[in-house]
């Protein structure tokens, strides 16, 4: 199944407790700890909506604005920036300063796509949809 | 030309203009022995270069001449401010038409006298005009004599005065700790009290013109003299912080204060003082620093503690949407427990974004995300928030809006600012209800909130917005005295204003002015 929302901080533990967060609420969630790595994923799988960190080591969120602006095929991607930082966002679809409040985080990825399965999934328990 | 150069006898009242020569004669000679001055000219133009250098009593002139005639010297006349009110007469050969009488008074003749002329009549005429003339000559002379002799009273008591407060403001310059100097309107120095002498070391002779300027430092000078030429003439006190080399070749910071003095209205120079103000100045930037310092730490520690709060909050809530078959089976107490864990780290969370807009405020660093929304609706969702702590403390909120309640505000500044009051008016109006109106009236809108707990003692209603403040004891109320300043800054970040107004024991009302951006 194709990515629908990638996760793109430098943070692991952050990044990863989004992911769970999302996966948990039905998403599929793929994640990159820069942004060079959220180009390179960007580009093999086009998610609907990416969900990305503002300071970052290689190439930082601007940087990846900026780059996804140029590329066509990831222009009209929504961008849902995390920041900490009020009033120095670039013009991104959308801001959900840090730190992140759950229900703010599935208010603003559900704008832009709805999850693969609805209802929460339970980790570790097979269900008929999985089967 | 210099034939033609007109001598005006001293004295002269009386100004006859004719192009005869003959008939200049003859007038004046009726004039003789009757004690009057008389000038003549045979030309229009050489009348008139007698008029413009001499004021006469009367100027008797022919109508007829050559190149310039008597209209048109007289309108001349009556043309220049000097000139405009000296009495002419004119002479004209007799049976002179009605229309050349108009004429005459029309370019503002005071009469006319037919030719040949009668010389009782004539007589009789100019000794009018020249009496005229005398007195007012006389009356102006007095009125001048009085302004002078006036003039001489108010000066002469004037000089003492200046040398009495000349000597008294030597005397108080020299009495003061402070460095003491004047200079003129150019902004050269011309005055300095001994204090300048002993604090810098030099001698009269060195700090003559600029030799003074060797002894402030080198880095300060040319802000000073440009700030010197910058408020030359100026009406404003001259204020800057400069150091000055002290006789042990220490520089010391110095405050440098000067008011402009005027004369008649004109500026005349600075008055200026300096004084030594550098353990008070070190002091001052040390403190300074060291604000500086604890509100970057502030802010730096503020914002990496947000990273792991956001962390276990997300993975709390992991944790409670997965483990919800282990909560069944009698272990629901567990729930309680994972839940109440979330709920103080969301405590922490707010707390900690607190301390970082309480820092960013005190670094002006509080901006606005203006957007267009429906105040009302963001008071609700404000409200949301905040609903299960208001049932918890037994407090039934209503929410009325009236009127347009569109504008151009931070979205979530605003509810952050509605959610501080609620909680305010929550945690110290328990068990009550909590009145909330938001109402829009042309040009701005309003809310209000409403509690009915203890109140606010009077003198407390302004301090309660003050950083770090609370109206009450610490040991009774938890929280860190913050919501109410923030929520202050917030309204004043968008031009607006809040006030609290109270009735103690009977509640308290607060009251946000909000423009509509």
């Amino acid at each position: 199944m194709s990515t629908q929302v990638l996760v793109v901080d430098d943070d692991d533990d952050l990044r990863e407790a989004l992911a769970d967060v999302l996966r948990d609420a039905g998403y599929t969630v793929g994640t990159a700890a820069n942004g060079r790595e959220a180009m390179t994923a960007m580009r093999e799988d086009p998610p609907l909506v990416v969900l990305l960190d503002l300071m970052m080591p290689m190439m930082n969120g601007w940087e990846v604005i900026a780059a996804m602006a140029d590329d066509p095929a990831l222009a009209a991607i929504p961008v849902c920036v995390v920041s900490a930082m009020s009033g120095s966002a670039p013009a991104a679809a959308h801001v959900l300063s840090k730190p992140v409040s759950v229900p703010a985080l599935l208010e603003a990825v559900g704008r832009y796509c709805p999850p693969d399965a609805p209802g929460r999934r339970k980790r570790g328990v097979v269900t008929p949809a999985d089967a | 030309m210099k034939a033609q150069r007109t001598i005006v006898p001293p004295g002269a009242e009386i100004l006859l203009v004719d192009d005869r020569y003959q008939d200049l004669l003859a007038i004046e000679e009726l004039l003789t022995g009757q004690g009057y001055t008389t000038s003549t000219a045979t030309t229009g133009a050489e009348a008139l270069r007698q008029v413009l250098s001499h004021d006469f009593a009367v100027i008797l002139c022919d109508v007829m001449m050559p190149d310039m005639d008597g209209f048109e010297l007289a309108s001349i006349i009556k043309q220049r401010e000097r000139s405009r009110h000296t009495p002419i007469i004119f002479m004209t050969a007799a049976g002179a038409e009605m229309s050349f009488i108009y004429r005459a008074y029309s370019v503002g003749a005071v009469d006319y006298l037919n030719k040949p002329i009668d010389p009782d009549v004539f007589k009789a005429k100019v000794a009018i005009f020249v009496a005229l003339f005398r007195k007012d000559l006389r009356i102006r002379e007095q009125a001048d004599a009085l302004r002078i002799a006036d003039r001489h009273e108010q000066q002469d008591e004037a000089d003492d005065l200046k040398i009495v407060t000349d000597r008294r403001y030597r005397n108080l310059a020299e009495a003061i700790p402070q460095i003491v100097w004047t200079t003129n309107e150019l902004g050269v120095v011309t005055y300095f009290n001994q204090r300048w002498f002993e604090y810098t070391g030099q001698l009269a002779s060195e700090a003559v013109g600029d030799g003074w300027k060797r002894a402030v430092h080198p880095e300060d000078l040319p802000p000073y003299v440009a700030k010197c030429e910058s408020s030359l003439g100026g009406a404003e006190v001259f204020e800057l912080e400069l150091r000055l080399r002290r006789a042990d070749g220490q520089y010391r910071w110095h405050l440098c204060r000067a008011v402009p003095e005027h004369v008649d209205a004109e500026f005349s120079g600075w008055i200026g003082t300096n004084t030594d103000f550098d353990d008070r100045k070190r002091a001052l930037d040390a403190a300074r620093e060291a604000v500086a310092v604890r509100d970057e730490f502030l802010s730096i520690a503020s914002h990496e503690l947000r990273t792991p709060l956001a962390v276990l909050d997300l993975r709390l809530h992991s944790l409670e949407s997965n483990l919800t078959d282990v909560f069944s089976d009698g272990r629901e107490h567990l729930r309680t427990k994972l839940h109440s864990v979330r709920s103080q780290g969301q405590r922490l969370t707010s707390l900690v974004n607190s301390l970082l807009d309480v820092t960013r405020i005190a670094n002006g660093r509080l901006t606005l995300d203006r957007e267009t929304f429906d105040l009302g609706e963001s008071v609700r969702e404000g409200f949301e928030h905040i609903a299960d702590l208001a049932r918890g403390a037994g407090c039934e909120v209503g929410i009325e809006t009236d009127g347009d309640l569109v504008g151009m505000w931070d979205r979530r500044r605003l509810e952050q600012l509605v959610r501080n009051l609620l909680s305010n008016a929550i945690k110290y109006a328990p068990d009550a209800p909590i009145q909330v109106g938001v109402v829009g009236v042309p040009d701005r809108v309003t809310v209000s909130v409403r509690d009915h707990g203890m109140g606010i003692e009077a003198a407390d209603v302004e301090r309660v917005f003050g950083r770090f403040e609370r109206a009450v004891s610490a040991r009774k109320y938890s929280g860190l005295g913050m919501g109410l300043y923030i929520a202050r800054q917030i309204a004043i970040a968008h031009g607006g204003s809040i006030h609290a107004t109270s009735t103690p024991g009977a509640g308290a009302t607060f009251l946000v002015e909000l423009p509509r951006g």
